[in-house]
């Protein structure tokens, strides 16, 4: 279903794209709409040979330069990875980057069964090259996160 | 011009230059020996590194990732019978099974030396082509210019064998995602969003190439769990005499020198990729050889063909990259990005306007290669160990480095979501066979395009391809190379039926 999903979804992108181009000035229009015309009749046709070959010919998904690692995995785990991206990103909105970084790494590493020894060296290393060369030499300002921002109005 | 050479020469053999390239090297290496990693998530990755940086240190580093990461590969190859990336595939025929009687030392010899000396003769046409190529690109105007950016995008799309559609459609995503923020020419803000500010300065390069390079690969290695190679029933090979290996190449002098040709030549045209350079060399030396039954089971010459070309190929994907803006193969077409990191402006007048960094980026080639197989002559049976590491600790590091990295620049934390976005928008494109190098070139050269398209349309109406003759040309080259993909890619159905 991704393959239909996909391009359809590109589709739907140059359309919009295309109907928010229709206020602007010539030269701002002119090359956007040379680009967009042909992306969207190529999505279009896209989308119909896959709607055909999926919901007609019900022929099974492309997988397509899947590479060496991973390859043959099932789709819950690819929903899992996804999930684990997903957690990421929500515990560095939430608590920030220096926060959210080590209890992501740390959570990810004893719940995919590593020592508890390893996992707390990783996470302290990655912590330690982040703030010695990102915050330290950098001199970087990093993001603190909603929680802060809320109570005690940092960001 | 001369001048320039030396000059180039004398400021790149100073230490700190010497050490950014030790390190891009040392990580092209380790990014080459992981499989399904690859120098192309870490160029990604490390691009957000020369942020702020010296444009010539930075861009050496990110060079010296590229130039190294295909030599890693050839590494595992031969130890290891798993070929780093596509490129080395050709170096499996032969390599492995001269690891396998027991010649996996002479083999690392012939790598290290057809390699590193491979590196050393694109380089060195590289260098020689510049003067030549200056008033070639001096004779450009923005309609011809122009003209080359449709045929840099007409070749990336052709590397998607599967569809040319999909080619196309990917290209013309990357110069889609140009038009959102600032435009140039009339300064207005375009498709903002209902007035988005985050959109106001466009679409940021560094969460872009993250998310369709780096994330997608980091999306596979944690599905793979655990080692990316497991352990049980592979050995390291052992035995050979290293100092044979390098004398191999030498006695085979011609045919290193005519694969290194055929490498060059299938760098300087873009959109080949450089597995086709590998297998056009490996054809050519069984063709040329005097023992061709020996192609296949351990030939010295099997090995030294695709390795020679797969490095010289780069030195002419760079002559391309520098001359007309067009990348010869995937890696340079992130080498344009970092360009843009840096804050040189890609594209056809690189030789006019940094005719020196160009001088330099030849010679980083160089280096880069030579050093890489000093590298690998001292440390390669230590660094093949990385392919048994557990990908379980591997892959939040690494997504770490790509937080950091998409952060890092603009210091905004919706760049670091738009790089998770983008790197769904990559996993699913992998996967479902939509080449993501299109992406990136329609992207770094889209603002480019549009200037000179408008510009052109302005001096010379909107006809100019047809009246301007180099247009017209192009244009004629463009539709053979159209036409040319098609008939091979019907070939190939009817071979298959």
């Amino acid at each position: 279903m991704l393959r239909l999903i996909f391009p359809l979804v590109l589709l739907v992108f140059c359309v919009i794209m295309l109907v928010y181009s229709r206020d602007y000035s010539r030269d701002a229009l002119l090359f956007p709409l040379v680009v967009l015309i042909p992306a969207t009749g190529m999505l279009l046709s896209q989308t119909g040979k896959e709607a055909y070959s999926v919901l007609i010919k019900k022929a099974p998904d492309d997988r397509v330069d899947t590479g060496v690692v991973g390859e043959g995995a099932s789709g819950k785990k690819y929903l899992i990875t996804i999930g684990w991206l997903a957690i990421f990103v929500v515990l560095m909105y939430l608590f920030g980057i220096t926060i959210g970084m080590p209890i992501f790494v740390l959570l990810y590493l004893k719940l995919n069964r590593m020592g508890w020894p390893v996992s707390i060296f990783v996470t302290v290393l990655v912590l330690g090259f982040f703030y010695g060369f990102f915050i330290m030499f950098m001199k970087i300002y990093i993001y603190k996160g909603l929680l802060a921002s809320i109570f005690f109005g940092q960001n | 011009m001369l001048e320039a050479f030396v000059r180039a020469l004398g400021n790149i053999a100073q230490l700190d230059v010497m050490l950014v390239m030790l390190l891009g090297v040392t990580i092209g290496l380790i990014f080459g020996i992981v499989p399904g990693i690859g120098g192309m998530a870490g160029i990604a990755i490390f691009m957000s590194f020369i942020w702020g940086q010296d444009p010539i240190l930075g861009l050496t580093f990110i060079l010296a990732i590229a130039a190294a990461s295909s030599q890693g590969g050839s590494v595992t190859t031969i130890l290891l019978n798993v070929p780093g990336d596509t490129t080395n595939a050709a170096t499996l025929l032969d390599g492995y099974p001269m690891a396998a009687k027991g010649q996996a030392g002479r083999a690392m010899g012939i790598v290290l030396t057809a390699s590193g000396l491979g590196g050393l003769f694109g380089g060195l046409v590289l260098l020689g082509m510049l003067p030549v190529m200056r008033p070639v690109v001096l004779a450009f105007g923005s309609p011809e210019t122009f003209m080359m950016v449709v045929l840099g995008l007409t070749f990336m799309a052709i590397i998607a064998r599967e569809s040319l559609i999909k080619g196309f459609v990917a290209g013309c995503l990357g110069l889609i995602l140009a038009f959102i923020g600032l435009q140039n020419v009339t300064g207005i803000v375009r498709y903002d969003f209902f007035n988005w500010l985050y959109l106001e300065d466009g679409i940021q390069l560094i969460p872009l190439s993250l998310g369709i390079f780096a994330i997608p690969e980091v999306i596979e290695m944690m599905v793979g769990g655990e080692t990316f190679i497991q352990k049980a029933g592979i050995t390291i090979r052992k035995g050979g005499d290293v100092l044979e290996g390098v004398k191999d190449v030498f006695r085979h002098f011609f045919l290193f020198i005519r694969c290194c040709f055929i490498g060059t030549v299938v760098g300087i045209i873009p959109g080949i990729g450089a597995h086709t350079a590998t297998f056009m060399a490996y054809g050519h030396a069984k063709q040329t050889s005097k023992h061709p039954e020996e192609f296949g089971q351990g030939s010295v010459e099997g090995v030294i063909a695709p390795e020679s070309a797969s490095n010289a190929k780069e030195g002419g994907s760079l002559l391309t990259t520098l001359g007309f803006g067009i990348p010869g193969s995937s890696a340079m077409a992130l080498l344009l990005g970092a360009f843009l990191v840096v804050g040189v402006q890609p594209g056809p007048k690189m030789l006019v306007e940094y005719l020196d960094l160009s001088i330099w980026l030849g010679w980083t080639i160089i280096i880069g290669n030579l050093l890489s197989s000093f590298v690998l002559l001292l440390l390669a049976r230590q660094m093949v160990r990385i392919i048994f590491l557990d990908a379980r600790i591997l892959a939040p590091v690494i997504l770490v480095f790509v937080v950091i990295g998409a952060y890092a620049i603009n210091q905004n934390f919706m760049d670091v979501i738009m790089a998770f976005v983008f790197g769904g928008f990559g996993f699913a494109a992998k996967r479902l066979g939509y080449p993501r190098v299109p992406v990136m070139l329609g992207f770094v050269l889209g603002k480019l395009a549009e200037t000179y398209f408008l510009v052109s349309i302005k001096t010379t109406g909107p006809f100019f391809v047809f009246t301007k003759p180099i247009c017209l040309i192009i244009f004629i080259v463009i539709l053979i190379t159209l036409a040319f993909d098609q008939r091979s890619k019907m070939r190939e159905k009817r071979k298959l039926a």
